[in-house]
């Protein structure tokens, strides 16, 4: 079974998922864009053979499955929630929406029509990603207390003032554009939900940007762990791209850093090339293809984008306003306790015991930590 | 100044060892006796007789009578760190120059009060910090020629790993009992990171967010205090900074600890992993990876010799009062921030 995939959207993220779905065999069936020239474009290549420009057209298509959506943020909810009433499965990329009320709308409207939905949290699918998390879901670090994640790039405002990116109202802005890469990993890693976060943010490419390009934000878990992030398109030499990230364990760290993954020796001196493991895309969208194809549960879902998307929020109003910010509340929907990452540890911890202490209390109370560490003695 | 500068040195608890055998081998210097309080703890007279004995120089519980001694110039105060201070405007007050582990002071107050003393005293006060690892001066110098452009943000990372249960702590409660150390390693180690990100920026630190936890070290928590700790820092004209400070599990990572700094400037970003540039051995399936750059070591000879240069050039210190001041300021919003969960002003 190979189910039809309807991509909307056709610019640079709707093509590279046309060629990670390529790349695993599942047929793009159909394109819409508002511009019908792009959607054609992007049909021939895929091999579709519906272009339009009408999103009704394409949901009206009996052999698109599934709806992978590619547009802009401030598209993906209205978009996701009329290919789920249609009655299409639905992959919307990261963030899933602009606002809570929307992410709320889109993951009720798929359940209302029974289809399934995944939220592009490419991050999770990069190797290092992944490799970091069987550290931890091993117990190889003892009880994970600290990530600190840097993603440093190179200016990167594709489309110059015109792009739809350096614009709040629909991206909502480089903390939420980016940011619920950086905050759906530091929830995905830890296995627990944010209680609180204080972000700093610079505009660095130019001052009158309303966005600013560059965060950092300490991040406070349920269970009593932090995380520092920062995502800054900072780096001034054309195509520099420096990323590292730290765990840091009660009996160990596992650290990893870009220098690692191959170098690229071209005329603006050495970069890192990200050489090492296969494609993120291919590995996200091949594991939403067998979810398609079986009755598994969508690998990222709903209520997990919600979460990136509820820190992000977070730490976008911390950046305006100076305070830290209580996530708490705005995750509500997925709950205050770890059951949304629950049932999926099983499957990666193996039977070597899983991981000890992953989502035990943490270290908030060290009177607690000095009982529980006087148990253990005992 | 002629001749060798006598040196007293004033408790030997802490790493008094250490700075005694870069001390001892400076052609300056020349070290005298130790000295303590009469009423400091057993084990603390037991480890001052054994320091002063390797040492050959006599140990005494006269305090007022060393520090009136002619030929004592210089007093190297390296007791807990809740002494520090008091111990160090008693030998400024005496008029002798000070060099006293870190941090300087715990508490302003403190600050005010080693400050007077040194007013009286006249002699030159500076504290054990990391200036002059070789990444920090040559991270120094690239700012200074403009090769980064106006820094605008700083991270340091300021990890130890392991030294508990008499590695390198002499005596965990040094670090873990607030009457000893005044803190957990906020108090402990905060001091280098604040003095590198102020060094590096010539800029001071105007608000700071803290989170502090007791996340690995049962002794820690045991005391209630935080061997980790996250800061967010606004420093002036809208620099930022953050600081992860703390120790790790022993073996955490490769050497002493990892002790990292990561600047972005207007022109050119920056990254330094202190332990990172390191010789690999492997034997018979067997992997060492040993530091290419003692940057500790190089700091604490750098600390010494700069504060001898200082008194023959009648000139400050790299570090002396003013740091210490604005380092206590931090050190104590820290602890504001961090019980309070908001953001304090320095």
């Amino acid at each position: 079974l190979k189910p039809g995939i309807g991509i909307v959207g056709a610019g640079a993220i709707a093509e590279a998922h046309m060629a990670a779905y390529r790349a695993v065999e599942a047929p793009v069936v159909a394109v819409m864009s508002r511009r019908l020239a792009s959607a054609q474009r992007l049909a021939r290549v895929a091999g579709a053979s519906l272009a339009t420009d009408q999103l009704s057209e394409l949901l009206g298509d009996p052999a698109v499955e599934a709806v992978d959506v590619c547009t802009p943020t401030d598209d993906h909810a209205a978009t996701a929630v009329a290919a789920a009433r249609a009655g299409k499965h639905v992959h919307v990329e990261k963030p899933m929406a602009l606002s809570l009320d929307e992410a709320d709308g889109l993951i009720e409207a798929c359940r209302a029509a029974g289809v399934k939905l995944m939220v592009g949290q490419t991050a999770r699918y990069h190797a290092v990603s992944r490799a970091l998390r069987a550290v931890i879901v091993a117990g190889e670090v003892g009880r994970p207390f600290h990530l600190e994640l840097v993603w440093d790039h190179a200016t990167f405002w594709p489309g110059g003032w015109r792009g739809w990116h350096i614009d709040p109202a629909r991206s909502g802005g480089h903390l939420v554009h980016n940011g619920v890469h950086a905050f759906d990993l530091v929830s995905w890693l830890f296995g627990d939900v944010a209680v609180r976060v204080y972000a700093q943010a610079r505009a660095v490419a130019h001052p009158a940007l309303e966005s600013p390009d560059y965060w950092h934000a300490t991040v406070e878990m349920a269970g009593g762990a932090t995380a520092l992030c920062e995502i800054g398109y900072v780096l001034r030499s054309p195509g520099g791209v420096h990323r590292s990230a730290w765990v840091y364990g009660t009996e160990g760290t596992a650290s990893h850093a870009t220098v690692d993954d191959g170098v690229v020796f071209g005329a603006g001196g050495p970069r890192s090339a990200g050489l090492m493991g296969e494609l993120p895309l291919v590995v996200q969208l091949r594991e939403w293809v067998q979810c398609l194809r079986g009755d598994g549960e969508p690998p990222v879902s709903g209520e997990e984008g919600r979460l990136a998307l509820a820190l992000a929020l977070a730490a976008r109003r911390s950046a305006e306003i100076g305070e830290p910010v209580d996530v708490g509340p705005l995750a509500s929907l997925a709950g205050s306790d770890n059951k949304i990452f629950s049932g999926r540890e099983a499957d990666s911890a193996g039977a070597a015991g899983g991981a000890r202490g992953w989502h035990s209390a943490g270290g908030a109370d060290a009177a607690q930590r000095a009982d529980a560490a006087r148990e253990a003695d005992a | 100044v002629s001749g060798r500068l006598g040196v007293l040195l004033l408790s030997g608890v802490r790493h008094q060892a250490g700075y005694a055998a870069v001390l001892a081998g400076h052609p300056r210097l020349r070290i005298l006796g130790l000295v303590d309080e009469p009423g400091v703890a057993d084990w603390m007279h037991g480890a001052n007789a054994k320091l002063a004995a390797r040492l050959g120089v006599p140990y005494t519980c006269d305090i007022d009578g060393a520090l009136a001694r002619d030929d004592v110039q210089l007093v190297s105060v390296c007791p807990e760190p809740t002494r520090h201070a008091r111990l160090a405007a008693r030998a400024a007050r005496a008029g002798k120059h000070v060099l006293v582990d870190k941090p300087m002071a715990l508490t302003l107050a403190e600050c005010s009060a080693l400050e007077a003393a040194v007013s009286h005293g006249g002699g030159r006060v500076t504290f054990v910090h990391r200036l002059f690892s070789p990444s920090i001066q040559k991270l120094r110098s690239m700012i200074d020629v403009g090769e980064i452009g106006l820094p605008w943000a700083v991270h340091v990372t300021w990890l130890a790993a392991g030294g508990l249960g008499g590695a390198t702590v002499e005596h965990d409660e040094l670090v873990v009992d607030p009457a000893l150390s005044g803190g957990g390693e906020l108090a402990n180690f905060l001091s280098y990171p604040v003095g590198t990100i102020r060094y590096l920026t010539g800029l001071e630190v105007v608000t700071v967010h803290c989170v502090a936890r007791s996340q690995t070290h049962a002794a820690h928590a045991a005391r209630g205090v935080e061997d980790f700790a996250v800061l967010n820092l606004a420093l002036e004209r809208g620099v930022m900074a953050t600081i992860t400070v703390g120790r790790l599990a022993a073996g955490s990572v490769t050497g002493l600890g990892r002790f990292a700094i990561r600047l972005h400037g207007s022109h050119a970003s920056a990254v330094v992993e202190e332990e990172r540039p390191r010789v690999v051995v492997q034997r018979a399936g067997r992997l060492v990876e040993r530091s290419a750059q003692p940057a500790g070591a190089a700091a604490i000879v750098g600390v010494i010799h700069d504060l001898v240069q200082a008194i023959e050039e009648d000139r400050e210190p790299l570090c002396g009062l003013t740091d210490g001041r604005a380092i206590a300021g931090v050190l104590e919003a820290a602890y504001a921030s961090a019980r309070e969960h908001r953001v304090v002003m320095v």
